[in-house]
């Protein structure tokens, strides 16, 4: 009985040492390992593209508020129609973001979630845009804030960028003060909100995606 | 004695294996995207993307890009399935 119990525990380990042998010459388990760890890092590194969005959006954003303070304080009488140069920029970002999506030679689960957020985003910001005045037009710049730094946050944690996940909350602060103090200085809250929240992270998402 | 698992002999060779952990990664990726990240020569690449979507571990889809044809690969349920296998069984030979 232990003569065969001996044998059969003799010839499971050589099956196994076999198996092992086998194996070896094809790959050790360490190099399995660092394939997977080297492929899988290989492909999260594609982030390329996201900064064009922010720095763009950043600009004209910066560049209406700036532009709607201005005009209120010389008493224009219609200063809002600084807002209409964000029509040919989301002509400019959905082209652009199209053009990337179908030259692009791999799709990212990254890119997915953050083209998907800011499209769900844009729908509020439309209807708040559209229905400004049952909103009151004094609440507009701080609930536009509130929803974009959603996006960005979003954005910012698909990405795993840190400076985009602060420049959130910088935006979610612009909103909440806009909303407090929503005279004309407003505008002022939004245009450092949108420097500090977008412009700065989107610089230094630049500055990653060309040092790769 | 620890409990050895079978390594699965399609995904246990250098190149079938960084194929798939790609594509574990992304949604889909094209033939030039894998070719680039894995260094490997076209004619291997296509081999073992062959053997890969014959055991349906992964998808391959022939299209157009204007008038470039272009190859794109996604990995299916059952190869997420036998890629986490692959995984357990390595960690049964680590612990």
């Amino acid at each position: 009985m232990k003569i065969m119990a001996t044998f059969f525990y003799k010839l499971s380990l050589y099956h196994k040492l076999l198996y092992i042998y086998n194996m070896k010459d094809r790959l050790t388990n360490a190099e399995s390992l660092e394939i997977i760890s080297n492929m899988i890092n290989q492909a999260k590194q594609q982030i390329g593209g996201s900064s064009f969005q922010f720095l763009m959006w950043g600009w004209v954003v910066l560049t209406a508020y700036l532009g709607h303070f201005t005009l209120a304080k010389i008493d224009f009488n219609a200063p809002y129609v600084v807002w209409l140069i964000t029509i040919p920029a989301a002509i400019v970002s959905f082209v652009y973001g199209y053009r990337q999506e179908k030259d692009a030679k791999v799709k990212t689960y990254t890119s997915y979630i953050y083209g998907n957020t800011w499209l769900a985003m844009s729908i509020p910001l439309v209807a708040f845009i559209a229905f400004g005045s049952k909103v009151g037009s004094h609440n507009l710049t701080g609930l536009i804030l509130l929803i974009s730094g959603s996006a960005t946050f979003v954005s910012g944690k698909a990405l795993k960028f840190l400076p985009t996940i602060y420049g959130s909350f910088i935006i979610w602060l612009g909103g909440i003060f806009a909303l407090i103090f929503n005279d004309d200085n407003q505008f002022l809250i939004g245009a450092l909100a949108v420097t500090l929240g977008y412009l700065v992270p989107g610089y230094l998402l630049k500055m990653k995606e060309k040092n790769g | 004695m620890a409990n050895f698992q079978n390594l699965d002999p399609l995904l246990h060779s250098q190149l079938r294996l960084a194929v798939m952990s790609i594509l574990i990664s992304v949604e889909s990726a094209e033939f030039v995207y894998l070719k680039e990240k894995t260094g490997a020569t076209a004619g291997n690449l296509s081999v073992q993307i062959d053997k890969l979507s014959n055991a349906e571990y992964i998808e391959v889809t022939k299209a157009f890009k204007g008038k470039k044809p272009v190859t794109t690969c996604k990995i299916t349920n059952t190869g997420i399935q036998a890629f986490e296998a692959y995984i357990n069984a390595l960690k049964s030979y680590i612990h």
